[in-house]
């Protein structure tokens, strides 16, 4: 039974990675290297700031609250994360039907998704952990056992936040009828997340903003230290394994790494016990979906079958699918008020800075670097519109259905343009948002607001088309759940790539070369007009076929 | 009216599909393509349609040229795919309404299209839920409503029959013959050679991408002698390609 465990674990792997079983098999190092880049600059701003913290920290003879922040924020980071995947992996995937008429007992196949879940949070700890206790080792000369400790804390710390996680899902999927629309219930999680995530967001914010500020960077220690209380009543285990990284020259260094051993694995079998009564009846019927079946009234029927022109109607069905979708609508829809949402916070909850909003509001007014505000206003609006994901994985959300768009009367172009538009819809919903606010806390004057406006316009349109340009060159067609289509996605890291340097070299050289707020804004409108125009022209050319081109 | 003149296709440079094909659907006829799986049905219907281009030989519709004037050409036929799953996130009627937009059908027309095509398909009480919550069948029937709300002038379906229950299944068969009646075509797939004799005014076989017989039941007859089942023509045909 345990080998087919382990034996399930590694079929469901292979299936979780990319299953491109035609055409051009994508080297999967690129990927890894890509991952690898954009997690960078954090994984080396953590290892910085665990430096200077610990210097601090010495001084005051508090460095070994280090571990113990760490292991208590990772256990967190992986108890948050594990509920979208517990969700995900464990009820709402596509391999549950084919896996529940095969003779598994529910602990064995619940125990090899676990593992995969498990693999997949070694991802987090590699950003979150690692670098800290890393730094952490080498700066307080640690000998082998501490490391000894920390391989060990690290394959066996996400299991606990893991099964913690795993407990909330279970009986909610079990017992409540969630399940009965599981589209409602990934709207309503992930609204949750979202709320969770500001709210981690800010504490963060807090600590990291204060690292340049020795002074106050003690405060917000000892602050933290409070709350890492908080966390690791939560998850008694991470004291256990921080204790045993602290004292790892001591016996008692052993004691804890042992005590956190048996606590993990008495969680494992209470998670194992509780699976077995509650995972079979619980992901039953996730596959089934919600409908009336009853007759559509008279108005209702007009008012649905009213004739619209046929870019209208090839529009809204776009808008409708992301919608409706749970994944899409996640990635393609909220992912674009996330980032306004990460900006304005801590805005708003930094009053203790030097500078009010309404002073800084002022700043903007007055200033004479309108000029280099706009720029960054611009370079954001084109890098929300491609962190959207709308259109560069437009042709990838069609996957194996692309064939529809080949034999309906709609010219490729045509529906390539009203993809590009439902992007830049979506883009101006998000930039809207934040506009407005940024407007109206910061009292700009309207020719301000209004050249942002265009402006930020200008940039969704300029990243909507590199990013169908991306889709069309390679579309992600082969996918099996919705998710795919736009996580693990290539196409969406190469556009926000692009956006990000385009949008770095244009505020580079407005800053250096000091345009005024009128002359940045004929420089956005002359200069990216014309790459909108070239990239218009190619799309409707050579993305035409390039799409007739491909066979799905 | 549908013709090929000299169709070729090659997955990968390597895989013949479909080797010169040449076939000819009159107005008029209810036209049958038959053949074991992986014979080539699929690809050829998918560049009739317009889905895979060919790598050489023309395809027309109506004498309008597929791939010359994809538009135009897409504008003759009405396509039921073999596989419904699509548009899963719509409601059924946003479904029919959608394909009624794209070919421009007029609001009266598809009003009194769509209700009496879910009085007949008896789909009058799910096309206001979501495609998603269909039953196998259903989805059938609602990709076949689509089609017929646009009233096309040639019937294209692949493998129409599979999963619909016996009186859908009925009600399809009589629809194509009405087509059929009025002067316009229909050309479908099928593994059911049952269907084939039944209604079909003429049938093409294809094996390993080629076609080995085209022409009416009687004319296959007079050529297999003794053989008395389309059945046992069919197995026999095919059995001794390679």
């Amino acid at each position: 039974m345990k080998i087919n465990t382990i034996l399930l674990a590694k079929v469901l792997l292979k299936g979780g990675g990319n299953k491109s079983g035609k055409g051009k098999n994508r080297p999967r190092w690129l990927l890894w290297i890509i991952l690898a880049v954009a997690f960078l600059p954090l994984v080396a701003q953590l290892a910085v700031f665990t430096s200077v913290s610990y210097e601090v920290l010495k001084g005051m003879a508090l460095q070994s609250i280090i571990p113990a922040i760490a292991l208590a924020l990772t256990s967190f980071v992986v108890f948050f994360f594990g509920i979208f995947y517990v969700l995900n992996t464990f009820y709402f995937t596509t391999d549950i039907e084919s896996l529940l008429p095969l003779p598994f007992k529910p602990f064995e196949i619940i125990g090899a998704k676990f593992i995969v879940v498990t693999i997949y949070e070694y991802l987090t700890e590699l950003v979150v952990l690692l670098p800290v206790l890393i730094v952490y080792g080498v700066m307080s000369g640690s000998g082998v056992l501490y490391y000894i400790y920390f391989l060990v804390i690290f394959l066996t710390l996400p299991v606990i936040p893991l099964v913690i996680s795993s407990l909330i899902i279970m009986p909610l999927m079990r017992f409540t009828g969630l399940v009965k629309n599981k589209d409602r219930f990934k709207y309503i999680a992930s609204i949750i997340a979202l709320g969770i995530g500001v709210g981690f967001q800010v504490v963060i914010r807090k600590f990291v903003n204060s690292a340049a500020d020795t002074s106050k960077l003690e405060n917000t220690l000892t602050d933290l230290n409070r709350n890492v209380k908080t966390v690791t009543d939560f998850f008694p285990s991470a004291k256990f394994a921080a204790l045993s990284l602290i004292k790892s020259a001591e016996l008692s260094g052993f004691a804890n790494i042992f005590l956190f051993i048996c606590i993990t694995a008495i969680f494992v079998f209470v998670f194992l016990f509780l699976s077995q009564l509650l995972y079979f009846k619980g992901v039953m019927g996730v596959s089934e979906s919600g409908s009336r079946r009853r007759k559509l009234s008279r108005s209702e029927f007009e008012k649905i079958t009213a004739s619209r022109s046929v870019l209208l109607t090839y529009f809204l069905k776009e808008i409708k699918i992301i919608i409706r979708t749970p994944a899409y609508f996640i990635n393609c829809l909220l992912s674009n008020f996330i980032w306004p949402v990460i900006i304005l916070i801590p805005n708003i909850t930094s009053n203790r800075k030097g500078m009010s909003i309404s002073q800084f509001g002022e700043l903007i007014n007055q200033n004479a670097n309108q000029g280099f505000i706009l720029a960054i206003g611009f370079g954001f609006s084109l890098f929300l519109a491609s962190s959207n994901c709308v259109t560069s994985t437009a042709i990838s959300r069609e996957g194996q259905n692309l064939y529809i768009n080949k034999y309906i009367p709609l010219g490729f172009d045509k529906q390539i343009l009203m993809k590009v538009m439902t992007g830049v819809v979506i883009g101006i919903l998000g930039v809207g948002v934040l506009f407005t606010v940024i407007s109206i806390m910061f009292k700009l004057s309207l020719t301000f607001v209004l050249v942002l406006i265009v402006s930020g316009i200008i940039g969704i349109i300029f990243s909507s088309f590199t990013g169908i340009i991306f889709d069309l060159l390679n579309p992600k067609l082969n996918w099996d759940n919705e998710q795919k289509a736009v996580k693990q996605n290539l196409n969406v890291i190469f556009n926000m790539l692009v956006s990000l340097i385009v949008a770095g070299v244009f505020i580079v050289l407005i800053f250096f070369t000091g345009l005024s707020l009128i002359q940045t804004f004929v420089t956005i409108v002359i200069a990216f007009g014309l790459f909108i125009s070239i990239l218009y022209f190619l799309v409707s050319r050579i993305g035409v076929k390039l799409f007739k081109r491909i066979e799905g | 009216m549908i013709e090929l003149r000299n169709v070729n296709k090659t997955y990968n440079g390597k895989v013949k599909a479909v080797d010169n094909l040449n076939l000819k659907i009159e107005k008029g006829e209810i036209f049958g393509f038959l053949g074991p799986n992986g014979a080539g049905k699929t690809t050829t219907i998918k560049m009739i349609t317009g889905i895979i281009n060919t790598d050489s030989g023309s395809i027309t519709i109506n004498d309008v040229d597929i791939e010359k004037n994809p538009i135009e050409a897409k504008r003759q036929f009405g396509f039921v795919p073999d596989d419904p799953n699509i548009f899963l996130r719509l409601k059924g009627i946003e479904y029919l309404n959608f394909m009624a937009d794209i070919y421009n059908v007029s609001s009266a027309d598809r009003k009194e299209r769509i209700d009496s095509l879910s009085k007949r398909f008896e789909m009058e009480n799910a096309i206001g839920d979501p495609i998603q919550s269909y039953s196998h069948g259903m989805r059938q029937k609602i990709v076949i409503m689509g089609v017929l709300v646009h009233n096309p002038n040639v019937w294209i379906l692949d493998e129409p029959l599979t999963g619909l229950d016996p009186k859908s299944s009925f009600l399809l068969k009589e629809m194509m013959r009405e087509h059929t009646q009025s002067g316009k075509t229909v050309f479908f797939s099928t593994h059911v050679l049952e269907v084939a004799e039944k209604i079909c005014d003429r049938v093409a076989v294809i094996n390993n991408g080629r076609i080995l017989f085209c022409g009416t039941l009687e004319e296959m007859k007079n050529h297999f002698k003794g053989e008395s089942s389309l059945e046992k023509m069919f197995l026999e045909m095919t059995g001794n390609e390679d």
